[in-house]
């Protein structure tokens, strides 16, 4: 069954190489890309009654404009509610910064803080344990 | 009666210690109403020439048990004078001649060094006119020579008389120079005192007064207390008077507070208040204070140090955050392309790659000549500053935008007074105004045509320079933490860079001022340039 992950991240240039290590590996995935927190949440909005179209996977940046990464997970969490489909969040950040990877923890919704870039063997072992 | 044998005892007992007390150390013990006390030698001086009167008080003083005498005879005037000093006698017994006035000259003489010590004359006949010049002189009693056998309560009275003078002018001495010593302790010190009534009007005060606060000993009586306290001050006096009054403590401090010197400038005190209603001799309020302004500018210097330490190290903390996420940014993307540059043979791939490579290279070499910039700014502890004509400034900064002024109709209204001047880093002001003015341009709401007004303020320490605008606003709930941050773009703006906010603080900070902003979303936005005056 074809995976479904949606990157959110301003980052132009990133996002382009991680969609293309990803569609590399030559695996069932479909890769959608978000520019901030807002574009990302208000698609999924408009899927609530569609959720199949809701991605399986979200590598989520937390330095963007307009809703930046803590706030799109605020946000998300009133809608995971709602939805019955399993989302699994990772957080894609360049950051290092220890409050950063801190406060990661601190939301059970997150699975896992991923430092840039992420590697096709990453990528290989999230498919895995999906 | 109990009572009156008490008191005869009691008498008893004090005419007995009044001698042992006057018995030398050197003899040996003797016990009286169980008191261990050593019996005397009392010394005494004999200026006579007959012998017959010499014996006859030496028979006398023989009927004295208790203590024992050293008499030294004398019978020359010189051998008077060099014997009174040498053995100091605690009794002088002279003759008493009518025909010529050697005793009379002994006595003059004594009289003038030891007047202390009392002077007994025999006398032959009584005379009354020449015995009332003697006592005159510091004479202490006559004896008739028929009735030497009275000598031993003679002396025993002179002896008494002589010690109690003693005592009474040793206490006298010791009273005034007590009086001496809290009279000195207050007017000598350097620490102000002052008496108050209850309405605060002041009865006394202590020369000090004029060291600290500059006023006249003069002027400061009858004055009120309350019109030294600063303004502010004069509530937190007023509880602790009403505390001290109502609580019956017998003193209240007031940590500080400050006092109008005659200057005009205030010092800083600390002040202590007694309440002395009671006390006779004073019957009001005692206070005293101390000068701490050189303490509490101490104080307040290191306080302003501390804060601004916290503030680097909070700039600092900031600076490693954006250098751990923007520079790695960078990092990763490049890691991401030599990885594909690796395994790829694909010609057009390897291409498109390099491509990348170059422009990753491009805002990498960006996000670090920014990096330096804010290093600079943050660094550099000597600015050169230098007065700046505010209106004809801005209005150079305005003509150098003309053509975006123009192709937005933009209207600036300037509402700075004519000759203000702030000194200011030159190229910092410039980039500061630029940046804001550019923005409340960029900003602009679409369906007004953007109006920009230019007003100054001036507060204690700061002259404030406002900017307001009539653009879209920003949402502070949401992003006034994010607004001058590095990198922080909320417009969702795609040639938002983020950079300019945050450098504007940086250098704003940098002058010692501050930055602030306020807006309401939709309508306005207001940027606050604190500069330091």
């Amino acid at each position: 069954m074809t995976k479904s992950i949606c990157i959110i991240d301003d980052d132009e240039l990133y996002k382009l190489l991680l969609k293309k290590t990803i569609l590399k590996l030559n695996l069932p995935v479909f890769v959608t890309c978000f520019a901030n927190g807002k574009e990302a949440f208000d698609t999924f909005l408009k899927e609530k009654n569609a959720q199949e179209n809701l991605p399986d996977i979200i590598f989520l940046d937390i330095n963007m404009p307009e809703m930046d990464g803590w706030e799109f997970m605020d946000a998300y969490l009133d809608f995971q509610t709602t939805i019955s489909k399993k989302i699994t969040i990772y957080i894609a950040s360049s950051s290092i910064a220890f409050h950063d990877i801190e406060k990661a923890k601190k939301y059970t919704e997150i699975s896992g803080y991923i430092v840039k870039p992420i590697h096709s063997d990453t990528i290989n072992k999230i498919l895995q344990i999906l | 009666m109990p009572t009156k044998n008490y008191t005869y005892q009691k008498q008893i007992k004090t005419n007995q210690l009044f001698f042992i007390k006057m018995l030398p150390q050197s003899s040996p013990s003797i016990l009286i109403n169980d008191v261990e006390v050593k019996p005397r030698q009392i010394k005494i001086l004999l200026f006579e020439k007959e012998e017959s009167i010499k014996n006859l008080v030496y028979q006398q003083l023989k009927l004295f048990k208790t203590f024992t005498f050293k008499l030294v005879s004398v019978t020359s005037e010189n051998e008077f004078k060099r014997q009174l000093k040498k053995v100091k006698p605690n009794l002088i017994i002279s003759e008493y001649s009518l025909e010529n006035t050697i005793g009379k000259e002994a006595l003059t003489f004594c009289a003038m060094i030891y007047p202390e010590i009392p002077f007994l004359f025999i006398i032959d006949s009584l005379g009354k006119k020449t015995e009332l010049e003697y006592l005159n002189a510091g004479a202490t009693d006559f004896l008739l020579k028929e009735n030497t056998n009275k000598l031993p309560p003679i002396i025993f009275k002179a002896l008494r008389q002589s010690e109690e003078k003693n005592t009474l002018k040793n206490l006298k001495q010791k009273k005034w120079e007590e009086s001496q010593r809290f009279k000195t302790l207050t007017e000598f010190s350097n620490t102000p005192v002052l008496v108050y009534n209850l309405k605060g009007i002041i009865q006394y005060v202590s020369p000090a007064i004029t060291q600290v606060l500059g006023y006249s000993v003069q002027e400061f009586l009858g004055t009120n207390v309350e019109d030294y306290n600063h303004p502010e001050d004069l509530e937190q006096r007023r509880s602790i008077f009403k505390n001290l009054k109502k609580n019956r403590e017998r003193f209240a401090k007031i940590e500080e507070e400050r006092l109008l010197h005659k200057k005009g400038h205030y010092i800083w005190v600390r002040a202590v208040i007694s309440d002395a209603r009671l006390k006779p001799g004073i019957k009001g309020f005692i206070s005293s204070f101390i000068d701490i302004t050189e303490r509490k500018i101490k104080s307040e210097a290191l306080e302003s140090t501390i804060d601004l330490l916290k503030e680097q190290n909070k700039r600092m903390l900031n600076f490693s955050y954006i250098v751990s996420h923007n520079l790695r940014s960078h990092a990763s993307n490049i890691e991401s392309i030599t990885g594909f540059l690796e395994t790829t043979d694909d010609e057009m791939e390897k291409k498109e790659m390099l491509t990348h490579l170059k422009n990753v290279s491009k805002s990498l070499n960006n996000t670090l000549y920014n990096l330096n910039e804010v290093v600079s700014i943050q660094s550099k502890t000597t600015l050169k500053v230098e007065n700046i004509k505010l209106v004809p400034y801005i209005k150079n900064i305005l003509s150098s935008m003309k053509n975006l002024i123009k192709s937005t109709n933009a209207v600036i209204q300037m509402e700075i007074p004519k000759n203000t001047k702030v000194y200011y880093n030159k190229g910092y002001l410039e980039s500061i105004l630029q940046n804001i003015l550019l923005n409340s341009i960029k900003y602009k709401h679409p369906d007004r045509t953007p109006v920009i007004s230019i007003s100054s303020l001036e507060i204690q320490n700061f002259f404030i320079l406002s900017i307001t605008d009539n653009g879209i606003g920003i949402d502070l709930n949401k992003n006034g933490n994010k607004l001058f941050g590095m990198y922080k773009t909320f417009h969702g703006n795609k040639d938002a860079l983020g950079i300019g906010l945050f450098m504007s603080k940086n250098q704003v900070e940098a002058m010692g001022g501050k930055i602030e902003v306020e807006s309401t979303f939709g309508q306005s936005t207001t940027f606050k340039i604190f500069i330091k005056r």
